[in-house]
């Protein structure tokens, strides 16, 4: 077991080494660069001759590896990156001007409490009705949580967030549009809206999957069994059931843990949060090299994370499964 | 429209939604009829002959399907004697296992369900009181010549033990008509009367439970007040009983750990466990290889004795019935068509379908090119001919063969056929002939 996380682990640092290598080649090709942009605009404006500025600006440059644009140039950059990554600087953000670690570091718990509170809120919803809907398969309450759950799935975030705002905040004007409030129960009366729209988004999604895993599961061999005992109805869906449907369910869940810290993109947009999801899509649209690198990087670590704590996680749930031999 | 007409399993649409219209008013009514709450006088019925524990009258088990009715069971009656191994033979298909699950009230619902008939058991249930509690027995002593209830240093009376360690309760015999009664009363008839011992061991037993939790499971279910240790140590002599060279070890064991024959064993491990007066084993061995096949054999007739309870054995396997059964039914598409002694049917089968089984059966003695093959095939189950089932494939068949489905004759005390053929033999014993 210990000898197969560490053979894990050392896979996935060269998996991450790939990923960065990727990911730096892309970003340095982009076509936008905030350093750059912002040190023109404001030397310019300043009456600064643009050969001087051009003349400052490769100077600077040079200092993060940014100055050439070849292939040998980027090469020469990432490395120099790399250099500092490892040495856990992940470079300095130019639009916020602090480092990139402090930044995401900054904005991650807000997106992760918002995250985690959903995706409880979901669990705790889907999961029951999930089961519930199979043990009455076809039965009004399928249906009903059907249909629902298909409306949900196909709202777009931002439709149905926008919706939100316009039915709850402006029409009715029982949320705020947006923002943080101050005060932690203010906090919480503004996080109303959006943790809901997480929540309806993403809980159709895993009641259909509980759902199908449980019929798969009802129509197995031994839950005739199991009922061949004796058994109640509420002991062979909660013990011999359940346990079988949580081995796929464990595993998707331990899926979304790049989700539970990377923020929601879309919906801290709409709803003016300072998550870390809106930080790094406002640094990626205007060029903030190292904080698009730093907060991809992020995601790509918590990515190989999930997936080793999925496999782990399956040979806890399912004695059939043993790591490594 | 032509088209139609000349495929016969062709469904219109008005006539699909209608099939799915009744099909739904139909499982409701049944599934409301499982989950209603009555007194147990409701089901309690008589046996026709004492000297039988199960007897099937007439019981028709149907799976409202979406391309019309099924009719799996249909008709079906014969007992089980006291002490008895009954073989229940027929190809696949032919409502044997439905039979022995109806039994059981374990029909795939809620699609399959029991239409109608009866099964009588003669079954011993917990006495209960008004308030539908079972009655304990309570622990005596003799105190000054006098005798009265043992009580414990709270002064709670103590409830009277059984050589398990569960407490005993009053208990009545009563017979009861399972295919009337309500699923929660059914229970607990379930693996404390009647264990089920089926035909796949690799998935029968859950695969994420230990061989000893799904043991326990059972003992803590019908033994009430048994310790955590009695209720092991009984696991353990139970996997004991069934040869299982290792019982500490298999008890701490995943299904998965086991060979097909151990698995087999801990099912009927399982189905011993609270010493049931009936098991039905439903083709225990058509999963194992032939020397396992000939262990399991070997050890479900050495349980019958130490239970000494009845086996109903559904196979299609008729070497299988030939060692083991006492009484033999055979099956054909729903229906019995033939039941008897073993000897009955083995040395004087008397309906063709009976006698066709018999000669595709392979023989050690004597070189055949090919096994023979009874001709054509079993009709649609959805919608059956009105004459005998058979008749389409019998080569004996007679003018009479196009009416009604043939009653049974009684060729001999013990021997019942349905079949025109036998018309006119009486039951003086010259049918044997």
């Amino acid at each position: 077991m210990v000898k197969y996380v560490i053979k894990r682990i050392l896979l996935a640092l060269l998996i991450l080494f790939g990923v960065s290598v990727i990911l730096y080649l892309l970003i340095r090709l982009m076509p936008n660069n905030y350093f750059v942009d912002q040190y023109t605009l404001t030397r310019s404006t300043a009456g600064i001759p643009a050969e001087q500025i051009e003349a400052e600006l490769a100077e600077l440059l040079k200092a993060y590896g940014l100055e050439n644009n070849s292939f040998g140039g980027i090469l020469r950059g990432y490395f120099m990156w790399l250099g500092k990554f490892l040495s856990g600087d992940m470079g300095m953000s130019f639009k916020y001007g602090r480092p990139v670690q402090d930044v995401i570091a900054q904005y991650m718990w807000l997106s992760f409490g918002i995250s985690f509170v959903a995706l409880l809120l979901e669990m705790v919803i889907a999961i029951p009705l999930g089961i519930k809907c199979a043990v009455n398969q076809y039965g009004k309450l399928d249906y009903v949580a059907t249909v629902l759950c298909m409306v949900g799935i196909a709202f777009p975030s931002f439709f149905l967030g926008n919706l939100f705002i316009k039915w709850f905040a402006v029409d009715l004007g029982w949320f705020e549009t947006g923002g943080l409030g101050n005060g932690f129960f203010d906090m919480i009366w503004h996080l109303i809206l959006p943790m809901s729209v997480m929540v309806i988004l993403n809980i159709g999604g895993l009641m259909r999957y509980t759902r199908t895993n449980t019929l798969e599961v009802l129509n197995a061999d031994y839950i005739r069994t199991a009922r061949a005992k004796g058994l109640s109805e509420g002991k062979v869906v909660y013990k011999h059931v359940f346990r079988n449907t949580m081995i796929p369910l464990v595993t998707q869940l331990s899926f979304t843990l790049p989700t539970l810290f990377g923020g929601a993109m879309i919906t801290e947009q709409i709803f003016a949060l300072p998550g870390i999801g809106q930080i790094a899509y406002k640094g990626l649209l205007e060029g903030d090299i190292f904080l698009a690198m730093g907060y991809n990087m992020f995601l790509a670590v918590l990515t190989v994370i999930g997936v080793l704590l999925a496999d782990i996680m399956y040979a806890v749930v399912d004695p059939r499964i043993k790591l490594g031999s | 429209m032509a088209a139609n007409k000349d495929n016969k399993h062709y469904i219109s649409r008005s006539e699909s939604r209608a099939i799915a219209r009744e099909n739904s008013k139909a499982i409701r009514f049944y599934e409301k009829q499982k989950k209603r709450k009555v007194k147990p006088d409701e089901y309690t019925t008589q046996m026709k002959d004492d000297k039988n524990i199960i007897e099937f009258e007439d019981l028709h088990t149907y799976f409202f399907s979406d391309a019309g009715t099924v009719k799996a069971v249909n008709g079906v009656s014969f007992s089980i004697p006291a002490g008895s191994t009954v073989g229940v033979v027929g190809e696949s298909g032919c409502g044997k296992s439905v039979t022995s699950l109806s039994l059981m009230q374990l029909v795939q619902a809620p699609s399959g369900q029991i239409v109608s008939g009866s099964i009588r058991f003669k079954a011993s249930l917990f006495k209960r009181d008004e308030k539908g509690k079972k009655i304990p027995v309570y622990e005596t002593e003799t105190v000054d010549g006098e005798e009265r209830v043992k009580v414990d240093e709270k002064g709670k009376k103590v409830i009277k033990k059984n050589e398990l360690g569960g407490n005993v309760y009053e208990m009545e015999d009563r017979v009861v008509d399972i295919a009337k009664m309500p699923t929660e009363a059914m229970r607990s008839i379930r693996g404390r009367e009647i264990a089920m011992i089926f035909q796949e061991p690799m998935t029968s037993l859950n695969p994420v439970f230990t061989i000893g939790n799904q043991l326990d499971e059972v003992g803590y279910l019908h033994i009430e007040g048994i310790s955590k240790k009695q209720v092991k140590a009984h696991s353990i002599e139970m996997l004991k009983m069934v040869g299982i060279a290792d019982p500490e070890g298999v008890y701490k064991k995943y299904p998965h750990e086991l060979s097909g024959g151990m698995r087999q064993r801990v099912m009927i491990a399982i189905a011993l466990l609270c010493n049931p007066k009936l098991i039905i084993a439903d083709e225990p061995t058509t999963a194992l290889d032939v020397t396992i096949q000939a262990q399991i054999l070997d050890l479900l007739r050495e349980i019958k004795h130490k239970i000494n309870g009845s086996i109903m054995l559904i196979t299609h396997d008729l070497g299988v019935v030939a060692e083991m059964a006492d009484y033999v039914v055979v099956m054909y598409a729903g229906r019995v068509i033939e039941m008897g002694t073993a000897e009955d049917i083995f040395d004087h089968p008397m309906h063709p379908y009976t006698i066709g089984l018999q000669k595709s059966k392979p023989t050690v003695d004597g070189e055949v090119d090919k096994l023979y093959c009874i001709p054509g095939f079993v009709p649609n189950p959805i919608d059956m001919p009105d004459y005998c089932y058979f008749r389409d494939r019998c080569e004996m068949c007679k003018e009479k063969c196009a009416g009604a489905y043939p009653e049974y004759v009684q060729v001999s005390p013990t021997h019942k056929v349905a079949c025109y053929l036998y018309e006119d033999t009486k039951e003086d014993g010259n049918g044997k002939d």
